[in-house]
């Protein structure tokens, strides 16, 4: 069976107009993701890793390697490849129900059919009662459930999640944890999620991309053994395995940061 | 001790940042106390300078001037005039205006091509102009409402080019990430997302033009508002000439409450863009 996504020896590297340098984020980057998959790719700050997501996204353009989805090469932002942002970025000026069928709108579905999308998907991120609200009117947990029924309602192939967790309180980001794990078992969809926490990335993945310090690279790849439906909050801290992967993961990227810290030391 | 219990268990007093929501009275004296400071300010220091009513006319006689212009039926037609002068104008630089900030918006070339351009134009004021267009188009409603005209746009299209640069880019990405087109992005993002920008530029806009919209009056003596001070100062009317400042003040006031205002709380209020 193809793999869903296929990241082949991937490279970038952008001119910083400030500095004047041209700078290498990504080397040589490769993994595969099989369809149905919840990858996590975790990192030190600063290695690329949003850069990464943003590539299979089709947002930016890379300097070598490629990427296909079902075999095709991405060259630009597709309906394939639906993409869930840090900051929110649903639209203010779109109600909650206009925000999730926007995709529909945009692909000209008829307004019953997406009506009944749209439905489908405030149940799923648990939005009843909020349909007509407007943006302003939620909190930041409620809107990145919206952001993620809009990705989720347009069908992508793959949802590509860049740290949509990050902006939330602690306790919001703990709960939707738990709703993003549920969600992708009822939407069976293959997601690839870029986190820098670690007990994030072990916690939703069923494998775990580790990347190296600036310039990125592929350190490692950790399987997380345990199935999705089987981890919840707090029960997943008494598994033994569970706590030496978090632990064994928690000090590959230390030592990628001790390392820079070196590198960088020595630079200056 | 007592004490320090008594005063922490009293209810702690509201404080209030802003005049909403509270009662009528209160309300009352928000919307005209301000105005009744500059009455008594004004009338007081007439009593206080010995003021004849030649120099400084009384509030009330300015208003028995309005009375008798409005009588007389110069009024009804000057204010018709002024208005469909800054409509006509209004509607041109608005609709001019917006699409040339939509494309400087957009497009770096352009950008690069017409904002020093604008720029430089902009500080020229409309009224250094006025000589030129009376030569070229002569006392007619033509050069006033191109004066005007130019005011307005300036204010309108740095506003609407601001709105469109401070879009985030992450919601042209998002719609990117939906399959959205080109079009898609423009339509469904980069204009209602510029829209607060680009109100608040037509708000301001039509405040200059109305500036400009008196001066020129004044100057061409085809009627309106403008014309009514001017020639009232010429005949040594005084208190018509503040009528007339009154009503430009009123007449403003009645347009951005009446036109202006529900636009910006028919869109972005209601979206929350801009606080409540």
């Amino acid at each position: 069976m193809p793999y869903k996504i296929s990241v082949r020896g991937l490279v970038h590297q952008y001119y910083n107009r400030h500095t004047k340098e041209t700078v290498l984020a990504l080397k040589d980057i490769s993994f595969d993701v099989n369809a149905g998959e919840f990858v996590t790719i975790v990192g030190p700050s600063g290695c690329g890793k949003s850069t990464l997501l943003s590539l299979i996204a089709g947002l930016r353009k890379p300097s070598a390697g490629e990427i296909l989805v079902d075999g095709v090469a991405v060259s630009g932002p597709g309906v394939d490849r639906g993409m869930v942002f840090q900051e929110f970025a649903i639209l203010p000026w779109r109600t909650v129900q206009q925000n999730i069928g926007h995709g529909l709108e945009i692909q000209k579905v008829s307004k019953e059919k997406r009506d009944s999308v749209i439905a489908r998907y405030v149940e799923m991120v648990g939005l009843q009662g909020f349909e007509n609200k407007y943006p302003y009117e939620l909190s930041g947990g409620m809107k990145q459930r919206v952001a993620v029924a809009r990705t989720l309602a347009a069908n992508p192939k793959v949802v590509l999640m860049d740290e949509p967790l990050a902006a939330l309180d602690a306790q919001t980001r703990v709960t939707l944890r738990e709703e993003i794990l549920r969600i992708s078992l009822e939407a069976a969809c293959t997601i690839l999620f870029v986190t820098h926490s670690v007990d994030e990335a072990v916690f939703l993945g069923d494998r775990v991309v580790i990347l190296s310090r600036h310039p990125g690279e592929v350190k490692e790849i950790v399987t997380i053994p345990s199935s999705r439906e089987e981890r919840r909050y707090p029960s997943i801290h008494e598994n033994q395995r569970f706590e030496e992967i978090k632990h064994h993961v928690f000090q590959s990227i230390r030592q990628e940061v001790e390392m820079a810290d070196e590198t960088t030391m020595r630079v200056e | 001790m007592a004490a320090t219990l008594e005063a922490a268990s009293a209810k702690p007093k509201a404080i209030k940042l802003t005049p909403d929501g509270s009662s009528l009275w209160e309300r009352l004296f928000f919307a005209v106390g301000p105005y009744l400071f500059l009455i008594l300010l004004w009338e007081g220091l007439r009593r206080l300078l010995h003021a004849d009513a030649s120099t400084m006319p009384s509030l009330w006689s300015a208003v028995e001037a309005i009375g008798r212009v409005a009588a007389n039926g110069i009024l009804p037609d000057y204010i018709f005039h002024s208005l469909e002068r800054i409509t006509v104008a209004g509607s041109i630089s608005v609709v001019i205006g917006v699409s040339v900030g939509i494309t400087i918006g957009l497009n770096a070339t352009a950008a690069a091509l017409f904002l020093p351009v604008i720029r430089y134009f902009n500080s020229l004021a409309g009224i250094a102009w006025l000589p030129l267009f009376l030569i070229w188009f002569g006392f007619n409603d033509k050069t006033i409402i191109l004066s005007i005209s130019y005011n307005l746009f300036f204010p309108v299209v740095f506003n609407t080019i601001i709105g469109i640069r401070t879009v985030p880019k992450v919601f042209r990405q998002g719609v990117l990430t939906l399959g959205g087109s080109w079009r898609d992005v423009v339509f469904g993002v980069m204009l209602p997302g510029a829209l607060p920008n680009v109100i608040s530029g037509i708000r301001l806009g039509v405040a200059y033009g109305w500036r400009a919209l008196i001066a020129s009056e004044m100057l061409l003596g085809l009627g309106g508002i403008g014309y009514m001070i001017f020639k009232a100062q010429a005949n040594d009317l005084t208190d018509r000439i503040l009528a007339g400042m009154l009503l430009i003040g009123i007449l403003w006031s009645l347009m951005d409450y009446l036109i202006l205002q529900p636009l910006e709380e028919a869109t972005i209020r209601r979206w929350g863009l801009v606080r409540r």
